[in-house]
């Protein structure tokens, strides 16, 4: 029965936003309920993790239908980690989006609870189940919650923004979906440990090629890999900092997540798909990085940066080793957090400048000077500078990249991370270091900015301080990481957990 | 729209929508039918309703609160699932009462679980046809 541990992250925020709805007109209760609940999904998540850590993998059998007949809930080492960072972000979120400049008071009225927590049940059920079609809903749930989140407002930008993210959204779930179909017209079974027997077998018909393509189109819409990420910088800095942050950090990270569990995990080897990956993943690194020294406005070069550093995730998923999967799986927990605090930091610059361009910011470091050191670290931490967090993720995957000869891979990734530092520093120069921003009337001091954006200041140094710890204690997670990657390609392991509780 | 046979209709037919959707909500285990589609019958019911006397008129008249009815709903649904979970069985395993009624058949988690559709799919069509008629 200890297995039910299971359902502690994965009901709680339905039952948050269950509670939301019948405090619909009530604001300060739905804030309650939030708190409550994201809390209590991190401590149900935490202990989650420890069992798996611990134990090895938990499952059960929804309705206690014999596997693969009923739909089977997985927690391994890969899944129970995202789920925790997924919902340490849930928390911090709250405090985030206190003061009105990242969330405003009637989007908060308006259902912005509701629909985020209905958004972390989503990715929580994506990350912990065991079923191909299960898969495909908890995606559903996620982008129909996520779009509420992106177009509440009814802003026109917003909107501009929320139809292009959904319109290629349902195209990239269509696919899958054909794809799926296909897997159950060959295997007669949607569950994936028993998919993993059957389509490893010898003797499987080509036909299951086609489906992987599927699966890898509409996951790299997903993840926003080239030649797909397009969708991406359009609609990612359209809704308030607030909720453009957590949606930015979490979702293209499922897709990838997605795309590791599927093809490590489902399909059998191929090495056309590696050698495709193996391009994306290089094309996806110089493409985003490009785009985002192109930019002016903050969020865009954020935006461009997230696409260009899921190339680093799919190279450790094309390299295809333990230890490169190892690093992959530490990039994804250091691109999540990193990530969201840049742009929690954006934020806090447009509350200040009440801009998100460039040249319209300045002045920073002078009047508030631990927001320049809030920026650096993080920045410092995307570039790879030892030794904060995103160093230790690009040594393993650049040592493994080196191990197997992948010297064209390697150097794009080491030229990518060279021009992330010219990226961030186009963000760095105008709006922290130089002082052309003079012109513009700031009024308040120091101390009232701190005081009226307090959550925002208080839940990026959190962030901040998260980010050193997996920096310079990187030991704990890496070793999680290893043991996530190995798990991963002990398929054996996974289907016998699934298959023979 | 509002011609007086629509209107003097509309009484009887609302009250045959509604058993209807009872039927169906009630043999859907075994046979087409259930709660989602029981619910779309009945939510068609209101709509009518709404289009021969006016918005105000049904919110007054059946004074639903739409997401109360929507959070009923996932409660409900929630609580088929979790029931098994606290009597020791498997997450959403079937549960069934011993006694079996007549025309309605037998009770358990399962009707239990369409009842939150049912309540879910009312709410959310009511709230999507308000929000259409208001603007």
């Amino acid at each position: 029965m200890t297995a039910h541990i299971l359902l502690v992250p994965l009901l709680t925020p339905l039952l948050a936003a269950m509670a939301c709805l019948f405090a619909w007109k009530k604001k300060q209760w739905q804030q309650y309920i939030y708190l409550s609940g994201s809390m209590i999904t991190l401590a149900g998540a935490a202990a989650l993790a420890w069992q798996v850590l611990q134990e090895g993998i938990v499952s059960i059998q929804a309705g206690g239908w014999e596997p693969p007949f009923g739909i089977t809930l997985v927690a391994d080492a890969f899944s129970v980690l995202l789920v925790v960072v997924t919902h340490v972000l849930g928390v911090l979120i709250y405090f985030y989006t206190l003061p009105p400049v990242s969330v405003s008071q009637e989007r908060k009225s308006f259902g912005f609870y509701p629909s985020l927590l209905l958004m972390l049940f989503g990715i929580t059920g994506a990350l912990l189940t065991g079923d191909i079609f299960n898969l495909y809903v908890w995606f559903e749930v996620m982008l129909v919650s996520s779009f509420v989140l992106i177009s509440l407002g009814n802003e026109r930008l917003q909107l501009e923004g929320a139809v292009k993210y959904v319109t290629i959204n349902f195209i990239a779930s269509a696919l899958f979906l054909a794809g799926i179909a296909i897997l159950y017209g060959m295997a007669g079974s949607t569950n994936m440990a028993d998919l993993a027997v059957r389509l490893r077998a010898d003797g499987v018909s080509d036909i299951v090629y086609v489906a992987m393509l599927f699966f890898l189109v509409s996951f790299s819409i997903k993840a926003a890999l080239f030649p797909l990420f397009f969708w991406l910088p359009a609609s990612y800095p359209t809704p308030p900092i607030g909720i453009a942050a957590i949606i930015a950090g979490l979702l293209t990270k499922i897709g990838i997540y997605a795309l590791i569990r599927t093809l490590i995990l489902v399909f059998p080897d191929n090495a056309f798909v590696q050698q495709l990956l193996l391009g994306m993943a290089i094309l996806t690194m110089l493409t985003g990085i490009f785009g985002a020294i192109a930019q002016y406005d903050m969020r865009k070069i954020l935006a461009f940066l997230i696409v260009s550093h899921m190339g680093y995730m799919v190279m450790g998923l094309a390299i295809a080793t333990p230890l490169a999967l190892a690093g992959t799986i530490f990039y994804m927990v250091h691109s999540i957090l990193v990530k969201t605090n840049l742009f929690f930091i954006s934020g806090l610059v447009f509350a200040d400048q009440q801009s998100f361009h460039i040249r319209k910011a300045g002045g920073l470091y002078e009047r508030l000077p631990w927001m320049a050191a809030l920026f650096l670290i993080s920045a410092f931490s995307l570039v790879g500078i030892p030794p904060l967090s995103g160093f230790w993720g690009k040594y393993m995957l650049a040592s493994t990249g080196l191990a197997t000869e992948q010297y064209l891979l390697v150097g794009v990734a080491l030229l990518t991370s060279m021009l992330t530092l010219w990226a961030v520093s186009r963000i760095w120069l105008p709006v922290f270091w130089q002082h052309k921003g003079a012109e513009k009337q700031v009024t308040l001091t120091q101390g009232a900015f701190v005081r009226k954006n307090r959550g925002m200041v208080v839940s990026s140094a959190a962030l901040t301080l998260l980010i050193l710890w997996l920096g310079f204690q990187a030991d704990p997670i890496v070793e999680i990481s290893i043991q996530a990657a190995e798990q991963l390609f002990d398929r054996q392991a996974y289907i016998d957990a699934v298959l023979k509780p | 729209m509002r011609t007086l046979i629509y209107v003097t209709a509309i009484r009887i037919i609302l009250p045959m929508f509604l058993l209807f959707s009872l039927y169906l909500f009630f043999r859907g285990h075994d046979h087409p039918g259930g709660g989602f589609i029981a619910a779309l019958v009945a939510s068609v019911g209101f709509i009518f309703h709404m289009l021969a006397f006016g918005i105000e008129t049904t919110k007054v008249t059946y004074n639903v609160n739409t997401f109360a009815l929507m959070g009923s709903g996932l409660a409900a649904a929630l609580l088929s699932a979790l029931i098994p979970v606290w009597v020791g069985k498997n997450f959403m395993e079937a549960l069934w009462l011993p006694i079996e009624l007549p025309v309605i058949g037998k009770l358990g988690t399962p009707i239990l679980f369409d009842l939150g559709v049912y309540l879910l799919v009312v709410g959310m069509v009511l709230k999507t046809a308000f929000s259409l008629f208001e603007d």
